[in-house]
């Protein structure tokens, strides 16, 4: 029982991580229609920035912190203007195979500028103790993966639902004619979803780096990213949540109690085992949106 | 206010959809376009609103003037800086969001402070008291009359001098029509703004009409003030299916499509 209730824990912490890359990806998805298969990239940019800020420059831990979210933000703001934005216009597919090659240019910098080597995050991020509730030792990290996480899903939901931009933002998500049409400029609702999108990846990648370390092995998440994007429907933020969760969940079960079994390879092939059978139940993920018609 | 001088209008470089189309619309009047499928109506005003790029389209000829200044290839965010809004055709509400929220998308173009955007969202509300019943219903599931009120109601929120209205009237009950140009009407008179309509329904776009266009084919064949057009004979035949009562129909007049190429073609 122990043991279940650790590997829910664990379990539960990676879904919330990779719910949140996932998120980045759906955001995007919504508003400019372009599947990004870049998180990857993204992603380990953000983490090794993360670490730039905090280990290589010894900043001070909050001027770190704030300084990671701007590089990132600018990253993202990169990103969409310098790379989607005069593609808009033309065939979808020519963004989204661009996203897939900025994925390898980030891949490809990251090697550039810190070599191939893992780094840490300094001990007071990456060596928290294991913490016992009760009789089932939880590594604190997880614990904070967890809230944090959680505030950030609310956050998120908040800056939809009450502030202007947001609202820019689901106006052009559903209608991008209609949102020209009001005068809401497009161009930067464009920017400010990649900006999210890659804060979003950086928040990963401070929970990812802590536990894993940082490497180029980092981007997998990003993959997951994809995955459970697609997994929850593509266009729906709860669906992200609750896909992320259930691949966090079986990834981290199969782990615990497969793996002597199977080897050790199951856990990482789990999530596309759900997600080959998920498309037979439901291709179209969890909760793809739902179209209102009214009868 | 308005001027639209020989404009022609092409997609994608080859079809020629408006050629020379020479409109006005004076400061605080009501102006109807009139015309059947594809004649170039919808064309006309997604030309004056910068909406044609999104379909690759291009004021290829001619000059639009707003106020004296020319507007045409300016980007719609700029157009509707400048007070012309276009309400779209069909209905496009934002359905996943709520009818309060759909006002709001209307505002943000302008940035307006808290204050101002409760005032204006309180005056659509006095304009369209069904809209506050219904504020915190996802669009969507509104009914059509419910809807189209919210169409226009979210335009009305970026404060236009000029409001171009496509086939407003598309699928509504004829009650649900008349209403909606009542309120067209009263905001014409009430917050003075210049209208240009465009419409299928001939009756109720001239009736509250001053001036009227007839296009067919691209072409503007036909204008008047709007209590003129609505005696015009021609007028009543085609766009209303009135003929003289009492009198013997030989052939040629039933055949309304027969006739109708002659006169226009």
């Amino acid at each position: 029982m122990n043991t279940f209730i650790q590997l829910m824990i664990s379990g539960i912490a990676i879904g919330l991580i990779y719910a949140l890359a996932a998120l980045g990806v759906v955001i995007v998805y919504k508003a400019t229609k372009v599947l990004n298969l870049a998180p990857g990239g993204l992603l380990l940019i953000a983490a090794y920035l993360a670490w730039m800020f905090l280990v290589q420059f010894e900043f001070p831990v909050p001027l770190a912190i704030i300084a990671a979210i701007a590089a990132s933000a600018i990253i993202g703001w990169i990103v969409e203007r310098v790379t989607l934005r005069p593609l808009i216009g033309q065939p979808i597919l020519a963004s989204i195979i661009l996203t897939d090659m900025i994925w390898f240019f980030f891949r490809g910098s990251t090697f550039l500028f810190w070599g191939g080597n893992p780094r840490m995050f300094p001990a007071w991020l990456a060596g928290r103790p294991t913490v016992l509730i009760g009789k089932i030792g939880v590594p604190e990290i997880m614990i904070w993966c967890i809230i944090i996480s959680i505030l950030t899903i609310i956050a998120l939901m908040a800056y939809f639902k009450f502030t202007r931009s947001g609202l820019a933002m689901r106006v052009t998500a559903e209608d991008v004619i209609v949102a020209e049409n009001l005068g809401i400029k497009i161009t930067r609702v464009f920017s400010n979803t990649w900006i999210i999108c890659l804060l979003l990846f950086l928040i990963t990648a401070y929970f990812v780096g802590a536990m894993q370390g940082i490497s180029q092995d980092l981007d997998f998440i990003g993959v997951y990213g994809v995955i459970v994007a697609l997994l929850g429907g593509l266009e729906s933020f709860p669906g992200a949540i609750i896909a992320g969760l259930v691949i966090g969940i079986v990834q981290s079960m199969v782990g615990g109690y497969l793996a002597g079994v199977l080897g050790g390879g199951i856990a990482e092939t789990a999530p596309f085992i759900v997600m080959f059978f998920m498309s037979f139940w439901r291709p179209y993920g969890f909760l793809g949106l739902e179209r209102i018609e009214r009868i | 206010m308005l001027v639209l001088n020989n404009i022609e209008v092409k997609y994608q470089n080859v079809i020629l959809v408006l050629r020379g189309v020479t409109i006005e619309v004076p400061e605080g009047q009501i102006v109807s376009l009139l015309g059947a499928n594809g004649a170039g109506k919808s064309t006309t005003l997604k030309a004056i609103s910068g909406m044609l790029y999104p379909e690759e389209g291009k004021v290829t000829d001619g000059s639009i003037e707003y106020n004296g200044v020319r507007i045409d290839g300016l980007r719609t965010k700029a157009i509707v800086d400048m007070g012309i809004v276009q309400i779209m055709e069909g209905r496009r509400t934002l359905e996943q969001l709520t009818a309060e929220e759909n006002l709001v998308a209307g505002a943000i173009g302008r940035n307006p402070t808290r204050g101002e955007l409760k005032k204006d969202i309180d005056k659509i509300y006095e304009f369209f008291p069904r809209l506050k019943d219904v504020r915190n219903q996802i669009a969507g599931y509104l009914s059509g009359g419910e809807q189209q009120q919210l169409v226009v109601g979210r335009g009305l929120m970026s404060r236009p001098k000029l409001m171009l209205l496509d086939e407003t009237s598309l699928g509504l009950a004829p009650m649900l029509v008349k209403e909606i140009y009542n309120i067209i009407e009263r905001l014409n008179k009430e917050e003075k703004i210049s209208l240009l309509v465009v419409e299928q329904n001939a009756r109720a776009a001239l009736k509250i009409a001053d001036y009227g266009y007839v296009m067919e084919n691209g072409r503007v064949v036909l204008d008047d003030t709007g209590p003129k057009l609505l005696e015009n004979e021609d007028i009543k035949e085609f766009y209303m299916g009135l003929t003289e009562v009492g009198e013997k129909k030989s052939y040629k007049t039933i055949k309304h499509y027969k006739r109708r190429k002659r006169w226009l073609g």
